[in-house]
């Protein structure tokens, strides 16, 4: 246990520098990108774009400063707990992007499940099912899953179910569950895709291996020898990937949201993007950051329920 | 059988998502619900005949600002009224201002404001009110330029307003109509500044909340005209324009109203559906191609004109647009015809004379840049008429090419000058605001766009006409400036925005107007 908590504060330490760089090389990158957040402002609301009008936006946005300056001002607001305004709307930026992270974090939770119960039974039969038609229907899907663009899939579902089915909505998540269907379905669907490929590889792999074949010889019933012990070593790279998809499902499915109306996180970066609103996106760019770091150490963990090995390498058991 | 382990990463998984949806899935205050509650409390007693009507209009954009916006909220949410408005040829008309007068030396505009107006939050509108609105309008930057001859205001009456201005400006009622003569609750302006701390205006919709890309509004019982026939209203933000059909097609919008929101290829999805009404409304937008006037070879005039002529306005519009829009005539918008001098069109489409004049005026080897703003080509078919321009430039044998860039690179570029011709939207009102901002020297416009354009006779014209108080006289200089504009062109207009809206067709007496703005107040659900 102590290992663990070790690990675990050592994991979250690391947490520091990664955040650090993200938002300071995010800040470099902003402010090389072309434009300038106050004449997009100007051109925003109407305002002529006069030199004068220019220097009065930049102060007021305080964009005028070195780009060191404004980071140390950025990080020290920050430590208090400020992210700061957001330049379009004025509106307090922690506001903003929790406004919208839950909308962001059931859209992400649909789009796993549906990714869930289509993926895992579609590469399991495929992997069992080698070379049949059932394999190749399997593959054939995945393919179409894979290939097809979610804006695409979005617009046939909201065309052909929404408009016809009465209680499927369009848009937006006032109808509390079902309005999580075909966002959820739309996004699932690409991801399943890869992760049944990805299962498909990784058990036909492990299926092959001397330890499976020592269960058979030793005639160990097949669902035992699949379930307890090809299917468990097959999913290491398959949590692995789950990691980075959660991050990015936290960060927002820009695609899916737009098509959608789903009020999430990604349109907002986007759109702050576009605006150069610095503030939106430092804001994002650290929540994300933090995302993605504790999805992967919830994972790293997940390791050691998946594979022993890695208990007894930190020290829990011993190697005979 | 599954392994416990895999159940057990599952179930992390799982709880982990939970956790983060559980927040999201909290009871989440709905305002709509919380809206119909506070009225059921309010119509408890009353004997329940009126079923409560709620309209939900779609929109492409973000109609809520904030705090630091001139006005808060757009003017379509019909939350707040201004002094004055104009009237479909672009007249100004009565709004707050019940009457508009001019004091003898002219340089006086006295507003006798409405009485038995109060603000959402029950302050009474009177002229101390509307004096603390307009200081506050001078200040601000977006409506500063609009008051920037003001010498002071004044509330001499009760309901009686007086601004007065460094020289007589005849289009002044015209210059601070809508948006620049918002008027708000005193109480919720910023004392000594700018902001506005809540939307109260004196509109027939009260702001009620904004959640979730919606802006909800309930009636105001105790609007100047009456109580409004629709209870709530809610503004939708749908930014992706197949969505928005869709969403009226399924009944879950009541109507798509705002410029731009159908798109011209979207209306056979449209036609022939019983239940939608489909509707057009001339606007004030116009599409203008506009050249950077220092760079060779458009720093000529004559190339610029060539380029002009080689633009097939009619074909444009009838295949990008499939016909809405109308090509355009005049650099005036068609609704101010007034000012227009002459049904002839100064923007014929005539290759054989663009032909001559680049013959003439173009080197070899010269190379045209055609920059495009991809922002706004989401809205207007503007890849599509650069596109157009270059095949046209390529028959001739004039090499060009086209860059497509986003807001703020665009920006960028026309900063540095870099490019030759570009496109963009523009909507204006008086002939002096278009005049004042394209064609004035380091003027607005002229300047942010890298048009650059610099003409002491465009210059002394535009600042006679915008003082001279005989209407006739006036016009005759706007002809002139027409003429010069045709003859130097550093920018010419393409077309003229018709914008398609649609509603369902249990919505009546719904009508969108030239400046977009639906008017809610006689608006019923049947």
């Amino acid at each position: 246990m102590q290992v663990m908590l070790k690990y675990l504060i050592r994991r979250l330490l690391t947490l520091v520098p990664v955040l650090l760089g993200v938002t300071f090389i995010t800040f470099i990158l902003m402010d090389l990108a072309p434009g300038d957040p106050a004449e997009i402002l100007l051109t925003r609301r109407d305002i002529e774009v006069t030199p004068e009008n220019l220097q009065l936006a930049r102060e007021a946005l305080g964009v005028d400063g070195p780009l060191p300056l404004r980071y140390a001002n950025w990080l020290l607001d920050v430590l208090q707990g400020n992210l700061g305004t957001s330049f379009t709307t004025g509106e307090p930026v922690s506001a903003e992007i929790l406004g919208r992270l839950p909308a962001t974090a059931e859209l992400a939770a649909g789009g796993l499940l549906v990714m869930f119960l289509l993926a895992f039974p579609l590469g399991t039969v495929a992997a069992l099912l080698r070379g049949t038609v059932g394999d190749h229907i399997g593959r054939l899907t995945a393919l179409v899953g894979a290939s097809i663009p979610s804006f695409y899939l979005g617009l046939l579902l909201i065309t052909y179910i929404a408009v016809p089915m009465e209680g499927i909505p369009v848009m937006g998540k006032d109808e509390g569950l079902i309005s999580l269907l075909l966002p959820s379905v739309t996004l699932g669907f690409g991801l399943a895709a890869t992760y049944a490929r990805l299962l498909r590889a990784n058990l036909l792999e492990v299926l092959q291996l001397d330890y499976i074949r020592s269960a058979r010889s030793r005639g160990l019933r097949e669902a035992v020898i699949i379930g307890r012990h090809a299917f468990r070593n097959a999913l290491i790279p398959v949590v692995t990937l789950l990691g980075i998809t959660m991050g990015h499902l936290l960060g927002g499915t820009v695609v899916v949201e737009r098509i959608f109306a789903w009020p999430g996180v990604g349109r907002l970066a986007v759109e702050a993007i576009f605006d150069r609103n610095y503030p939106v996106i430092q804001g994002y760019v650290l929540l994300m950051g933090l995302a993605f770091v504790c999805m992967n150490l919830v994972i790293d963990l997940s390791y050691r329920l998946l594979d022993p090995r890695v208990r007894m390498e930190e020290g829990e058991g011993k190697v005979s | 059988m599954l392994s416990r382990s895999f159940f057990k990463i599952v179930f992390l998984l799982t709880v982990l998502l939970l956790l983060s949806v559980t927040v999201g899935c909290e009871p989440a205050e709905d305002p709509l619900e919380d809206l119909e509650e506070d009225l059921e409390e309010e119509t408890a007693e009353e004997p329940a005949e009126k079923t409560e009507q709620i309209l939900t209009i779609g929109v492409g954009r973000d109609f809520y600002y904030g705090s630091e916006d001139r006005t808060y909220l757009h003017g379509s949410t019909n939350v707040w009224e201004g002094l004055v408005y104009l009237d479909e040829n672009l007249e100004p008309e009565s709004w707050l201002a019940e009457d508009i007068s001019l004091s003898q030396d002219e340089k006086t505009w006295i507003f006798q404001l409405r009485e038995g107006v109060v603000f959402h939050d029950g302050a009474a509108f009177n002229a101390e009110a509307a004096k603390a609105n307009i200081i506050r309008l001078r200040k601000h930057p977006q409506t500063a330029d609009n008051y920037k001859y003001m010498e002071e205001v004044r509330a001499t009456g009760t309901h009686t307003l007086e601004i007065e201005l460094k020289k007589p400006l005849p289009a002044f009622p015209v210059l601070i109509s809508y948006f620049p003569s918002a008027m708000f609750s005193p109480e919720v302006i910023e004392t000594g500044g700018t902001e506005l701390a809540a939307p109260v205006g004196t509109g027939p919709y009260k702001f009620a909340d904004y959640s979730q890309d919606r802006i909800y509004l309930e009636a105001n019982p105790d609007y100047w005209k009456g109580e409004p026939n629709i209870d709530q209203v809610v503004f939708h933000h749908i930014p992706d324009e197949g969505t928005r059909v869709a969403a009226l097609r399924a009944g879950e919008v009541d109507a798509l109203a705002d410029v731009g929101i159908i798109l011209p290829e979207q209306v056979p999805e449209l036609e022939g559906i019983p239940e939608i009404n489909l509707l057009t409304q001339e606007v004030l937008t116009s599409i203008y191609m506009f050249f950077q006037t220092e760079n060779a070879p458009v720093d000529n005039p004559a190339v610029r004109r060539g380029i002009s002529k080689l633009l097939d306005r009619e074909e444009l519009v009838n295949s990008l647009l499939d016909g809405y829009g109308e090509p355009a005539r005049a650099v005036i918008s068609p609704l101010a015809e007034y000012w227009i001098d002459d049904q002839e069109s100064r923007y014929d489409y005539d290759p054989e004379e663009g032909s001559r004049l680049l013959d003439e005026n173009l080197e070899e080897n010269e190379k045209i840049t055609i920059l495009v703003n991809s922002s706004w080509a989401a809205r207007w078919p503007l890849s599509s008429i650069a596109q157009y321009l270059q095949t046209e430039l390529d028959k001739l044998g004039v090499e060009s090419e086209i860059k497509s860039l986003e807001m703020g690179a665009y920006n960028e570029e026309l900063g540095k000058g870099d490019f030759h011709v570009s496109f963009c939207p523009w909507t204006g009102q008086d002939p002096d605001d278009f005049f004042s901002s394209w064609l004035l020297s380091g003027s607005g416009f002229n300047q942010s766009r890298g048009v650059n354009f610099s003409s002491e006779e465009a210059d002394e014209l535009i600042q006679e006409a915008v003082q001279e108080m005989d209407r006739e006289e006036r016009r005759k200089i706007y002809f002139q400036l027409q003429d010069l504009a045709e003859e130097k062109a550093p920018l010419v207009p393409v077309y003229h925005d018709l914008t398609v809206y649609a509603t369902r067709d249990y919505v009546k007496d719904f009508q969108m107007d030239f400046n977009f703005r639906p008017d809610l107040f006689p608006a019923y659900l049947e």
